[in-house]
């Protein structure tokens, strides 16, 4: 029961973080126009609802100090590789084309749950690059190449 | 129906194949254009008037020039999305882009663009012409246009008029309206024109601006009436319904058109090559046809036709946004 | 009444050719396999196929680009439940409870379910649409914005308490899903917001990177995170473990009827029905049940309510398109076009000129939908192997089709890294109880609620008891009240603590 009495620092965090994103959309928000209530402004509405973003923050935290503390870790691997995977994908894939980019997406990718396994990834890769290829290129006509543009 | 007497699997593939890239071309060109598949960046998505003359027209194009035309949607403020396409391409023909009497908007309506149709592109021909019409819910008293425009002189600020998106055609045509009128009215806008339809039909708003073609079934069925149309002459299928400057408001018209343009720098053969194709098709009476019952009108101009026709729209509705005090972008 | 069952015998007369049912095979099959697909949605395959359908006749057309919508909605089920992937809104809340049920190794019986559950909702619509169908058009066009905005309002507190954690966090994310979805051009102005001068930006941000990063990567991050993902051993897939047991069925019956309802009745709405009815139809289970902690963990009725009330809500919002011409979203607008090339203008004079068409084109979806019954309840067990692949070789494939099928939406690589980025901050709402569903909802409801408030005010002139004193709206104001009051702990147990109060005065 000890718990119960210490405030719970990551869902404060959470709830901060919630604070800042609604304070920054109004600061943002304030410079659209408010007009009246018959011919609202492009201002009113995301004013009104940036104030009630920032509200339910300052409620969600009291609530949250009676909640008991969960500890879970972030998996920094995981999300390291994956968004590096995607962001590697979405630059090749204008301008290298299907098969590079995808090439990468998968061994970057891979990265994120060792063990590596360059057999099985090969294949994987062939194979996406082939389905790829056949629903997006072929069937579904999407304006992409296999390489280069 | 000649696919009844395949198999189910073999009609679904030719079905397939039909939608999906036939990897062959039909017949090889003789000439040096085009020499392989051409794009259509439409800057619409997938549905619109515009895709759906533009993918109607493709199919013929194909057929005379032995190539794939494949419309691709590049849906985006202004066209952008479609314009930076389209910058990304070679100057050789292969890469068209759709224009549209909103791009003449665009440019006015946008502080920063992105692109300049008038420097960076090059005319071929515009493919499909529409007016709009003035619409009223069938219940009202409103006989005539002129009606409508006394009601709202008599009665400053009471009348409602629905259209769509603000700076689309529409609705710059309602807020020319209102210039041209001097009336006070409220504009309404709606995200989608059957919402304009449903807020006609429940007496919401008085007066819509839309394309005869969205509310073609709304007028068969008498959901709506036209009360007049916006263009220079009157509509090839509402021959009875005068335009705005027949039924009395002097000096106010309005006419949209779809075209193709290509890249600056396209060499004049490739783009007289294109402008033949697209006057031919635009004289087939299937073409013909499909577009009467889009409401829609085929007609090719040239190319210097064209750059003239846009620099005019241009002016007119930059004279529009300024007049009606609509912010820029 | 005789006339029109007369009417919907030619109907299937006409529905029932052997080339009608060809296309319309094909129209599901097509449909299925894009919507599994992530990204590529019916609207941009409809639309691919709608030059084809010139050579069609206008039924044989219009079945098959209904056997398309209809395969690309169970499809895009099938991946939420199986991948955590929902290419739509309500496709989301197929993920809620039918992933779990995946996870535990009982993706068979909820793929069975749902498409039960499906042919269930269509079947009572299409129903409905034979008896009431003009009725039900007029009182769907009665609604004006007003009443929209209250019922919106509803769907949002509703769908507010749909997680399990917090009702606070639950609201909490409705509004910064409503935020999120501010992000482009004002459709009542004009303006573009919080677009930090981003062309890209200007049209907002997109569904399908919001859906695909807030559900789909985020789970792959989770999954990885966790290290405890287990394939499922292809040896139990048994031709039992695809079949509900009784006691499935038993829970399953009420909940899919209660969908139909509220499908039903939602669905007439244009536009935003199925989002709200699939929503509204989860809460409400999770409401009434005994036990709400079941709900996502795999509960039966967390699958079966809301597919019912998805499909026939979908079915619902046919009968606006039809009966009068106004269609309630884009690919219903895409089906009008296609009629109108062949020179058909649906609307009220439909039924009476062209009553084979008609009625047709209703029994074609019928038809549609029992084909979505057979054709579908044999792949099962294919769908089900797909979790059979090792997750170090399933993983790197779905980041794969999330990318392409988000890419593939507007041909844009930066909605990619939208998603991305929703995918990483999903993630961190997992972590700290906030559900991304009600996000999701707020993000979809929160331009039209915008919209809809604005255009209410301007109509009535700066009024605003015009939200209290139209009487729908009252009513859906009423219910928003009732459902939040019953979500505040110290409410529900008010009754308990007044009896006891009277009790102890009668002493």
């Amino acid at each position: 029961m000890q718990q119960r009495m210490r405030p719970n620092l990551s869902e404060l965090v959470a709830c901060a973080a919630n604070a800042v994103f609604g304070l920054t959309a109004l600061v943002i928000a304030l410079g659209y126009e408010l007009g009246s209530v018959r011919r609202m402004g492009p201002g009113f509405f995301p004013v009104a609802v940036c104030v009630t973003v920032m509200a339910l923050a300052v409620a969600t935290a009291i609530e949250s100090l009676g909640a008991p503390v969960e500890r879970s870790s972030t998996a920094w691997r995981p999300l390291l590789f994956i968004s590096l995977a995607v962001i590697v994908w979405t630059q090749l894939i204008d301008s290298l084309g299907l098969v590079p980019s995808t090439v990468a997406l998968i061994v970057i990718s891979s990265l994120a749950k060792p063990p590596f396994r360059p057999v099985s990834m090969l294949l994987l890769s062939t194979g996406i690059c082939i389905a790829g290829y056949l629903i997006f290129i072929s069937g579904l006509r999407m304006p992409l190449t296999l390489f280069g543009r | 129906m000649k696919l009844i007497t395949m198999t189910r699997r073999a009609a679904a593939a030719s079905l397939l194949a039909m939608t999906g890239a036939a990897i062959a071309p039909a017949a090889v060109a003789q000439e040096d254009f085009p020499t392989k598949p051409v794009r259509i960046l439409v800057p619409f998505g997938p549905g619109g008037l515009a895709d759906i003359t533009m993918r109607l027209a493709a199919e013929k194009f194909r057929e005379i020039l032995g190539q794939q035309f494949v419309v691709e949607n590049h849906p985006g403020a202004g066209g952008v999305a479609a314009a930076n396409e389209l910058l990304k391409a070679e100057p050789d023909g292969h890469t068209l882009i759709v224009m549209s009497n909103g791009t003449t908007i665009a440019t006015s309506l946008f502080e920063t663009l992105g692109y300049d149709p008038q420097e960076q592109f090059a005319p071929i021909s515009t493919l499909a012409w529409f007016d709009l019409g003035f619409f009223v819910n069938p219940e009202s008293d409103y006989e005539e246009l002129t009606d409508v425009v006394s009601y709202a002189q008599e009665n400053p600020g009471m009348l409602n008029i629905g259209t769509i998106n603000p700076g689309s055609t529409q609705n710059l045509s309602a807020e020319y309206f209102v210039a041209v009128t001097g009336i006070d009215a409220n504009i309404i806008t709606y995200r989608t024109s059957p919402d304009i339809l449903a807020a006609l039909i429940r007496g919401e708003i008085d007066l819509v601006f839309e394309s005869p073609t969205a509310f073609a079934s709304a007028m068969e069925s008498g959901q709506a009436k036209i009360l007049a149309t916006t263009g220079s002459q009157r509509n090839p299928s509402l021959p009875d319904v005068p335009t705005a400057e027949q039924a009395g408001v002097e000096g106010y018209q309005v006419e949209g058109w779809n075209a193709l343009w290509t890249l600056a720098g396209t060499p004049e053969p490739v783009i007289e090559t294109l402008h033949e194709a697209i006057v031919e098709v635009a004289n087939m009476p299937e073409i013909q046809e499909r577009f009467a019952e889009l409401n829609t009108r085929a007609q090719p101009l040239t190319p210097e036709e064209m750059a003239e026709r846009f620099e005019a729209d241009r002016a007119q509705w930059a004279q529009v946004i300024e007049d009606a005090g609509i912010e820029t972008r | 009444m005789s006339d029109t069952f007369l009417n919907l015998g030619l109907g299937f007369q006409t529905a029932l050719s052997l080339e009608n049912l060809m296309f319309c095979m094909f129209g599901v099959t097509l449909g299925t396999f894009v919507g599994v697909l992530p990204g590529i949605g019916a609207l941009a395959t409809i639309s691919m196929c709608l030059p084809l359908t010139f050579y069609l006749d206008p039924v044989s057309a219009i079945i098959m680009l209904a056997g398309i919508f209809y395969g690309a909605q169970y499809g895009s089920s099938t991946a939420s439940i199986l991948l955590n992937l929902p290419g739509s809104a309500p496709a989301a809340v197929t993920c809620l409870d039918g992933y779990p049920m995946a996870q535990q190794g009982r993706s068979g019986v909820a793929l069975f379910l749902t498409t039960i559950a499906s042919f269930i909702g269509g079947s009572f619509s299409i129903m409905l649409m034979i008896v009431f169908a003009p009725m039900l058009a007029s009182v769907a066009i009665s609604f004006s914005s007003a009443e929209y905005f209250s019922i919106m309002v509803l769907a949002l507190v509703a769908a507010s308490t749909l997680s399990n954690g917090s009702f606070l966090k639950g609201v909490t994310m409705t509004a910064v899903g409503i935020l999120l979805g501010l992000v482009g051009t004002d459709i009542s102005s004009g303006t573009a917001r919080f677009t930090f001068g981003s062309v890209t930006l200007s049209d907002g941000i997109s569904l399908v990177a919001l859906a695909m990063g807030l559900f789909g990567i985020s789970e792959i991050l989770t999954n990885l995170s966790r290290g405890n993902y287990t394939a499922i051993d292809p040896r139990s897939i048994t031709l039992r473990s695809l079949i509900p047991t009784r006691a499935d069925m038993r829970r399953f019956w009420p909940s899919s009827g209660r969908g139909t309802l509220i499908g039903s009745v939602v669905g007439i709405l244009p536009g935003t029905g199925p989002t709200i009815a699939t929503f509204m139809s989860y809460a409400a289970e999770k409401r009434i049940a005994k036990d709400s902690s079941i709900f996502g963990k795999g509960a039966i009725e967390g699958v079966a309510a809301p597919e019912s009330a998805n499909n026939s809500s979908v079915q619902a919002a046919f009968i606006p398109t039809l009966t009068l011409g106004i269609p309630g979203d884009a690919i219903m607008a895409v089906m009008l076009g296609a009629l109108m090339l062949h020179g058909i203008t649906p609307g009220p004079q439909l039924i009476i000129n062209q009553p084979e068409l008609f009625w047709g084109v209703i029994a074609s979806f019928w038809i549609g939908n029992l084909f979505l019954l057979v054709l579908n309840i044999p792949m099962i067990g294919l769908w089900v192997r797909l979790l059979t692949v090792p997750y170090h070789i399933l993983y790197p494939a779905m980041l794969f089709f999330i990318c392409i099928g988000v890419y593939s939406v507007n041909n844009s690589s930066f909605d990619v890294l939208i998603a991305l980025i929703f995918g990483v901050l999903g993630y961190g709402m997992m972590k700290f109880g906030f559900s991304p569903a009600p996000l999701l909802l707020g993000f979809v409801l929160g331009p039209l609620l915008e919209e809809h408030f604005r255009r209410a005010l301007l109509l009535s002139r700066g009024d605003l008891t015009v939200f209290v004193m139209r009487p729908v709206s009252l009513l859906f104001l009423a219910l928003t009240l009732l459902v939040l009051l019953l979500s505040m702990r110290w409410f529900r147990t008010l009754p308990r603590r007044f009896g006891r109060k009277a009790l102890q005065r009668n002493e």
